[in-house]
């Protein structure tokens, strides 16, 4: 991995070289970043991963057209023949209807409180430990089968606009994710997440998912219907990448969300507010300026249950005559991290309040059969429990979750009060959450023959 | 099109891991060229370009695997570094009893040259196209509106040079196209939304053989038809007929990923999921005669083609259900090692900086012999989905759920009206065993499919022909 000073040095030589054309404007993120990852199954540590990754990000305009490129650490000399080309070739193009130019930097950027976590630079075998406890953990807590994996990043990268901005950011980040197994059916699951190693909680994370799995033993069938519904915390994560990836002006304006002409209007009850912040001390996606050098911040997306703000880069911006929110990823913007502000319910409260209803541990492969009105559906497991008068009674196979999500913002019911940030392999944007468990009264399950 | 990798570096990389004590040691040299084009509501967005370029290495050592890659592939010290990373990591862990499969060794050269090669094409050609498909989309329907519509136009050159410590060495180049649109239809304040892929392994001739205007002119025209003319499907238990686009996607999803011998083994238990196929089940029936699905990275031009996987192991098609039987899982050297058998070729690496996993390439139902009109003819009430939009599938590949976009009411042996969204929510089990006859029209569609942590996408096709199921349960949303 490539140190910040020497990444600065590399972006302005590129920079440089992209001087001598004929553009009118252009960014470039250099990263650099050293990536670990350790994966177990049946018990064992299967593989282990090693990556060292050099990348250049390049934008380039020329008269309203924009081109984007990346490129290795080692083919970084053909930046600027790639650029001319992009520029050349775009010119019988109509130009962008939506085009703003790269923005001024800001005068003042919000202070970021992360660095590298030294620990995955020094000793990298920490990692293998994890892996172990994770397996060791989850077995003496009497599950059956452990798989999982943990990965590392340490990272450095800067970013340079023709606007004159130019800054770098050195963080790193890390997650596990744990499954535990007794039988096929009997599974459970959980995963946390953080910038720092100490942050890891592998005991807790373990004994989750091997609980879940042992309670699942019991498991029975149930009639498909409607129920109130616990979400956990990691399902609540799932439903949560949702949330975020819709309320992107980039998502509005392409038809791939349900918030679209809901701006300003009561989308849940008033107990739920959902930031997007990319400023935390301990968070897994820190940000202090996004991709077009615009100073992040914490914004309300949802405040007491209204619709405050799609995200915006500067071509949304100016396309929905909206402030820039700071959101800009390389072409469209996007949430940094998640935060669902949490509730005053213990988990036995959320479990009472449901009164007869499910728990639901895991959402995976959530799939939209209309991305407008947000029906869909999603692979429910590691913990799918029925619950009468606040206890468990039974582990529930065979139901899918089947509802629109519209629908169930507007049906919660009950927030916790306990909070984890979870980042793992198949969130569905991609997006670090921090969440609570909640409570969703009328939640739609169906059922295969 | 230019080849510019070097095995000289991929053989260096080997015989420098086996010089740090791997008891195996593979380097693939991968670079991927991608260039994609983008529209949005009539806006030519940007053209994307992507250089991904890097030596992925792979030991064997003490038992257990390690893997390393860097893009900094041209700097022997880089290599050793990486190599020396993923011994270090590997050698740590001394648990290990992993072992690869005995495979014959290989020197081959694959070189896949496009008709029509896309960088000959004009930049503005392959956004005006777009852009007119844009209109046409618009025009689709008189009563309907398209306010939201999105159009790709992605081509990509993947060149390996793959090496390992067996003698195995081999070179290839493969050049794909990929096309995508996404829109929304809106008829009376009723919204519906559709995607629509196509891609191959060839050039700019198979956007041309494509037809994307007439598809984009039904497509848009079936979205609209079904929001004004769909009436509520019938519920309850009757005839199913999916067209090769639900029938090639299920045949992915319910027999290709259960066939996956690491899933059967459990290896992708935190991330993909298992299986609910065991080992003992190979040579089992569970279904009818008429069912048969193969999977073949062969196919010329498929958009999952590759004749070498990506540890050196010669490709051919594979019969997972033959006549109703299982007969095969898929495998890569880890798998079959553990089953006691030879790899089947089915180990494929995303980019350069990936493990081979276990994969599919081109599943598909084989067809029969019958035209869809015999298909249907003693059909007394059923419904034919030709496409579909919701999907999924629990992760022992048990639990599956297909929601139709365009389906009809089947009376009496005929298509009668439109219905909207039938829903198929249905076991594995249950689906081979409804399936009593297929017709000939096999079709295919391109997919990406993903699987792996970090997250794998890989060109494949699924494919099939008209698939009858009899007797089976539809619900209405």
């Amino acid at each position: 991995m490539l140190k910040i000073d020497e990444l600065f040095t590399l972006a302005e030589e590129a920079a440089g070289e992209l001087k001598k054309l004929d553009l009118d404007g252009y960014a470039i993120l250099v990263l650099s970043k050293l990536s670990r990852q350790v994966r177990f199954a049946a018990n064992k540590i299967s593989v282990t991963k090693t990556w060292d990754e050099t990348t250049f990000e390049v934008l380039v305009e020329k008269d309203q057209r924009v081109s984007a490129f990346s490129i290795g650490y080692a083919s970084r000399e053909m930046i600027p023949k790639i650029a001319q080309q992009s520029i050349e070739a775009l010119k019988n193009v109509p130009p962008r209807q939506d085009y703003a130019p790269l923005p001024e930097p800001a005068s003042k950027y919000p202070e970021l409180p992360v660095t590298i976590d030294e620990t995955l630079l020094k000793t990298p075998e920490k990692l293998l430990d994890i892996a172990q406890t994770a397996i060791n953990t989850g077995l003496q807590e009497g599950a059956k089968k452990i798989a999982g994996t943990i990965l590392a990043n340490a990272y450095n990268f800067v970013l340079i606009t023709s606007a004159g901005f130019q800054k770098g950011i050195s963080a790193s980040n890390i997650y596990l994710d744990v499954r535990a197994f007794m039988t096929k059916e009997a599974t459970g699951h959980a995963s946390v997440a953080s910038n720092k190693i100490a942050d890891i909680n592998v005991d807790e994370v373990a004994s989750i998912a091997a609980r879940d799995a042992k309670i699942s033993e019991n498991i029975k069938a149930i009639d498909p219907g409607r129920y109130n519904t616990v979400f956990t915390i990691d399902a609540t994560a799932s439903l949560m990448n949702l949330v975020g990836g819709a309320s992107s002006a980039y998502a509005v304006d392409a038809g791939f969300s349900f918030f679209i002409k809901k701006l300003g209007t009561q989308v849940a009850p008033e107990m739920l507010t959902i930031e997007d912040n990319p400023l935390s001390p301990n968070g897994y996606h820190v940000r202090n300026f996004d991709d077009e050098g615009v100073p992040t911040r914490k914004l309300f997306i949802i405040e007491k249950g209204v619709l405050k703000s799609y995200l915006h880069n500067r071509f949304t911006a100016k396309k929905f005559n909206a402030e820039h929110t700071g959101h800009a990823g390389w072409l469209f913007p996007h949430p940094w991290e998640i935060v669902v502000l949490p509730g005053d319910a213990s988990w036995e409260e959320l479990l009472e309040s449901i009164g007869k209803g499910l728990i639901v541990s895991n959402a995976t492969y959530i799939r939209f059969q209309n991305y407008v009105t947000g029906d869909f559906s999603a692979i429910i497991r590691d913990g799918v429990f029925y619950v009468e008068n606040g206890e468990i009674k039974h582990a529930v196979k065979g139901l899918r979750l089947s509802d629109n999500v519209p629908r169930m913002l507007q049906n919660l019911i009950g927030l916790g009060k306990e909070t984890r940030q979870v980042y793992h392999w198949w969130l569905e944007w991609g997006i670090p959450v921090v969440t609570s468990a909640l409570a969703i009264k009328d939640v739609g399950f169906t059922k295969a023959i | 099109m230019e080849f510019r990798l070097d095995e000289d570096l991929v053989l260096f990389a080997v015989d420098y891991a086996m010089s740090q004590g791997a008891k195996y040691a593979e380097a693939r040299l991968q670079q991927d060229s991608v260039k994609s084009y983008v529209v949005r509501n009539g806006i030519p967005e940007a053209v994307g370009i992507t250089e991904d370029i890097g030596i992925g290495i792979r030991v064997l050592i003490n038992g257990s695997l390690g893997f390393a890659s860097t893009d900094r592939w041209s700097d022997k010290n880089a290599i050793k570094e990486a190599i020396n990373d993923a011994i270090k990591m590997a050698g740590a862990h001394k648990l290990g009893d992993e072992q690869l499969s005995e495979e014959l060794s290989y020197i081959a050269k694959v070189f896949i040259e496009p008709k029509i090669d896309p960088a000959n094409i004009d930049t503005s050609e392959k956004f005006n196209l777009l852009m007119e498909l844009d209109k046409i989309i618009q025009k689709a329907h008189e009563k309907a509106k398209f306010p939201n519509r999105f159009f790709d136009l992605t081509e990509r050159i993947t060149q390996k040079v793959f090496a390992n410590s067996e003698g195995t060495l081999i070179v290839s180049s493969i050049p794909r196209i990929n096309f995508s649109a996404f829109f929304v239809t809106m008829v009376n304040g009723q919204a519906d939304t559709r995607w629509i892929d196509r891609g191959e392994a060839r050039g700019w001739e198979a956007v041309k053989d494509w037809s994307l205007e007439e598809l984009l002119k039904k497509e848009g025209e079936s979205m609209a038809r079904v929001l004004i003319e769909g009436k509520e499907p019938p519920e309850g238990v009757i005839d199913v007929v999916l067209g090769p686009e639900v029938s090639g996607l299920a045949a992915h999803e319910a027999v290709g990923h259960p066939y996956e011998a690491d899933r059967i083994l459990g290896r992708e238990g935190a991330q993909a999921g298992e299986s609910f196929v065991d080992p003992d089940m190979l040579g089992k029936r569970v279904g009818n005669e008429v069912l048969t699905v193969i999977d073949d990275p062969t196919i010329p031009n498929s958009y999952g083609f590759y004749l070498y996987d990506d540890e050196g192991v010669k490709a051919r098609p594979r019969f997972l259900i033959k006549e109703g039987v299982i007969t095969e899982f898929l495998h890569n050297r880890e798998t079959a090692a553990k089953f006691g058998v030879k790899s089947n070729g089915a180990a494929r690496a995303s980019a350069y900086n990936r493990e081979p996993i276990v994969r599919m390439a081109n599943t598909y139902i084989a067809p029969g012999d019958m035209s869809f009109e015999e298909l249907i003819e003693d059909i007394k009430l059923g419904i034919y989905i030709r496409t579909f939009g919701e999907w999924n599938i629990d992760d022992l590949r048990y639990n599956m759920r297909f929601v139709g976009k365009e389906s009809w009411l089947i009376e009496n042996g005929k298509l009668k009206y439109l219905v909207r969204n039938p829903i198929l929510e249905i076991t594995t089990p249950v689906f081979y065993k409804s399936i009593d006859a297929v017709d000939k029209n096999l079709e295919f569609y391109s997919a990406t499919c993903g699987k792996g942590d970090p997250g794998q996408g890989v060109p494949v096709f699924t494919g099939g022909p008209n698939v009858r199921l009899r007797n089976i349960r539809v619900l209405k949303r």
